[in-house]
Order: structure tokens, then sequence, then C-alpha cells
């Protein structure tokens, strides 16, 4: 009962968030550079970054998806050897999952935690955001067209996050119910 | 602790240059990557900072680096001069210009803008541990909640790859556990009981696969929150009167050392900009 208590009381606190917002972002930073799925034809790969900046998004609100994506996703490609793009992530992937963030606590407002429409909007903003900012970024570092080649991989990136980030969600607030109360 | 250092680690005057130079440093030299400056000029700045990286980082290291670069590389020397049909034609098909003077070295100049970008954030970072590099920014006023975010995110990163690393594991001896019941299901002429999955090929549903052990590590990893709360709650973070704080960069002779050092060199960069623009 006192442990329910003070987890209830916790939330809102600068040392509560503080500790949220670093587990995810380095949750979202080993999801990037960690967890790789092989793409056959072009012996590329798919990072699941942007599931887990989908799931700050649609389970902790847009604030945590702003500082945990940006943050954990620059921390990724320090980490894996591509630092070049460390502040281009910071500011692009923090900006989608504000993005999203922002759409989805539309339905989290309106007490719609499952699976809903907002959800799907949301991960289209975070998209547009995403290979915009991609687009715009790589204009300025390799000009236009060779930036305009990276785009089909960055939608299929963001398809792979909305594909993986909604069953992982939907899974993860069910087998862990308490993850609702850690919101703030 | 996450590797991001390389070369020799403490024997290098780079490794132990104070990190608040080595920041303003980069911005400099970023700054210059993207100025319109003359091709030759870029070039001899990319030979300084490739000079530098080499002598620091080792040539292996910066041969691995240049190697992950390379397909963007050949990208823009394929498809920038298509895009850019200005000055003499150097080659071209049924009067269509493909290959003119002007393409060639916007394409010239993007490569050497990418390498240059590249090769600068690999010294920066392949010489500078993430912890000094904190400590660097808080000295630039990134806030006391950020600087504690990203000093505890680095420590967690490891935490939560090891987590990741025996969920999967676990999960890896569910499958092959279920792959070896069917294969002795197989062998004596039973069919699959329902319900049980069918074991999966190498490249079939890797997302859909992946999905209840990215569940558990995640479950695992917010679970941790409300504890680590707590801990920072005891350590007074979130009091005016906090327990925590962070180390302080060396200060001192050391310090004025490096800044002197920061400022003429950044002095000199800027000085041959403004003579040969």
């Amino acid at each position: 009962m006192d442990k329910e208590k003070r987890r209830s009381r916790i939330p809102g606190s600068p040392a509560f968030r503080i500790a949220s917002l670093a587990i995810l972002t380095a949750v979202t930073a080993v999801f990037t550079y960690m967890v790789r799925i092989p793409i056959a034809p072009t012996r590329g790969y798919l990072n699941l970054g942007d599931v887990a900046i989908y799931f700050t998004a649609f389970t902790f609100g847009p604030v945590s998806a702003l500082i945990a994506g940006g943050l954990g996703t620059a921390l990724a490609d320090i980490i894996s050897g591509y630092s070049q793009w460390a502040p281009i992530s910071l500011l692009v992937h923090g900006l989608q999952g504000l993005a999203a963030g922002l759409i989805a606590s539309i339905a989290w407002r309106a007490k719609r935690e499952t699976f809903n429409l907002y959800w799907l909007v949301a991960a289209a903003a975070g998209t547009v955001v995403m290979c915009a900012g991609y687009l715009g970024a790589g204009t300025l570092m390799v000009g236009f067209s060779a930036a305009l080649v990276e785009l089909p991989g960055n939608l299929l990136q963001n398809l792979a996050g909305v594909v993986g980030a909604v069953p992982l969600t939907i899974a993860v607030r069910k087998a862990y119910p308490p993850v609702a109360e850690l919101r703030w | 602790m996450i590797p991001t250092v390389y070369g020799k680690r403490g024997l290098s005057a780079v490794h132990c240059f104070d990190p608040r130079g080595k920041i303003i440093l980069l911005g400099v030299f970023l700054v210059t990557f993207f100025l319109p400056l003359r091709i030759g000029h870029l070039g001899i700045h990319l030979a300084a900072v490739a000079v530098l990286t080499v002598v620091f980082l080792g040539i292996g290291n910066v041969l691995r680096t240049l190697r992950l670069i390379l397909p963007i590389l050949v990208l823009v020397l394929i498809l920038t001069p298509p895009f850019h049909r200005e000055g003499p034609v150097l080659f071209s098909i049924r009067s269509v210009p493909i290959l003119t003077v002007f393409g060639l070295v916007e394409a010239l100049r993007l490569i050497v803008r990418f390498t240059g970008i590249t090769l600068i954030f690999y010294l920066f970072m392949g010489t500078t541990d993430p912890d000094s590099l904190v400590l660097a920014f808080r000295w630039f006023r990134l806030p006391f909640s950020v600087s504690m975010v990203l000093s505890i995110a680095l420590e967690y990163i490891p935490t939560i790859r090891i987590i990741y690393d025996q969920v999967r594991d676990a999960h890896r001896l569910r499958l092959a556990d279920e792959t070896m019941e069917a294969r002795q299901a197989v062998n004596s002429g039973r069919t699959r009981e329902k319900g049980k999955s069918k074991p999966r090929g190498k490249r079939g549903h890797r997302l859909a696969e992946s999905i209840p052990i990215l569940t558990s590590v995640l479950i695992l990893s917010v679970r941790r929150i409300p504890t680590l709360a707590m801990a920072l709650e005891c350590r007074g973070v979130g009091r005016k009167n906090r327990r925590s704080s962070f180390h302080s960069l060396k200060t001192g002779a050391p310090m004025i050392r490096d800044g002197l050092i920061t400022a003429l060199i950044a002095a000199t960069v800027v000085f041959s900009i403004v003579l040969f623009p």
C-alpha cells in the first residue's frame, strides 16, 4: 500500500522526470543501435529506434518523446560511429517524437488508451516530420539528389516503426498496466 | 562503459585536450565546411583535418570510417552533376549535357564537405569520452536536469543492452525448444498441435519475432523508473540543497594553455577564410 502511494506521488517530481527521461533515452539508444533487422534485397538494415520513439509518444507523451527520441538517437549515432548525423538526429527525431506525442495526447486526454485513429494520425505526422527533416538536413550535407535517394529508406524505416510500435504499446500496457501511471 | 574513444587513449595530445576547446573548434570547422569557399580552400581544410585524424586515431580507424560513408559519396558523385548543367560541357549524350565543369565542382564540394564533417566529428568523438562531453556541455550552461538525463542514460545503455541480450537469448532458447518439439513430432508422424507456433525461417517475420523480445525489454526497463526516481530523490535531486553534483573540468594552467591553443587554431581558420575566400 505504501509503495503504491509512493509510486502515485512521484510522477511529476523533478527526480521522476529525470529518471523516466534517462531510461527512455537509453531504451531508444539501444533500440536504434542494437536492434537491427536485415533487409534481404539491399543488404541494408532497418533499426527500431522509431519503434521506441512512437512507443514513448503514445505512452509517455510529447515532452518525453521529444527529449528521449532526440537524445536517444543522437547517442546511438555517436556509439555506432555515425556521429556526423548526431546533431541532425537530435533535432529531427526529437521533433518527430514531439509531433507524434502531441497528437497522441489528444487520445490520452479523451481517455482512449487503446489503439485508435489518433495513433495513426500521430504516426503519419511523425513520419512527415522525420522524412522532411532528413531531406532538408541531407540536402545541406550531401545535396538534394543524394538526400532524395535516402527518402524511401526513411519511409520504410518509419513504416516499420509504426507497425512495430502499435502492437508493442498495446502489449506493454496489457502486460504491465502500471506503465500508464508513469506518464507525467 | 560505452566504447566511443579510439586510438592511443591517454597518450595523444588531442585525447588530453580540453573538451570545451574541442567543442569550440568543432563548431569553427563545421561552419567552415558550410561556407561558400573555393574548392581548393575547402580541400586544404579537409587535408588538415584528415592528417590530424590519421595521426591521432590511426589510419585503420580513418579508413573504416571512410568505408562507411563511401556509398553516399559515390551517390553524390553520380547524382549531383546532372542537376547542375551550367558551364563548359565535359560529357554529353545526344546533345544533353550530363557532366559540366560546374556540376563536377559542385559534386566535389559536397564530397569534401561531407567527408570533412565526418572526419571532424570522428576526431572529436573518437578522442572525447562521453562523460567529459557531458561535463563540457554543463560548463556551457546545459541545464542540470538535461545533463543528469544524459549522464544517467549513458550509464543505463550498457544495462539495457545486457537486458536485451538476455531476453533475446531466452526467446531463442524457447524457439529452439519449439523447433525441436516440431521435428520430433514430424519424425514420430504426429501433426503439429493446434495453437503452437510454426518454426520460422531465418528471414521471415523478423519484426513480428522481435515484438515479444522488445515488450519484455521495455517492461523490464520502465519498471526501473520508480526505483531510479527514488534513488535520485534520496540524492536530493529536485531539492534546492541537492547532494548530487557534477565533477568540474580541469581549471588553472591546463585550461589556459588549451584555451590559448583553441583561440590560436580558430583565429588561423578565420584569417585563412578572410584572406583567401
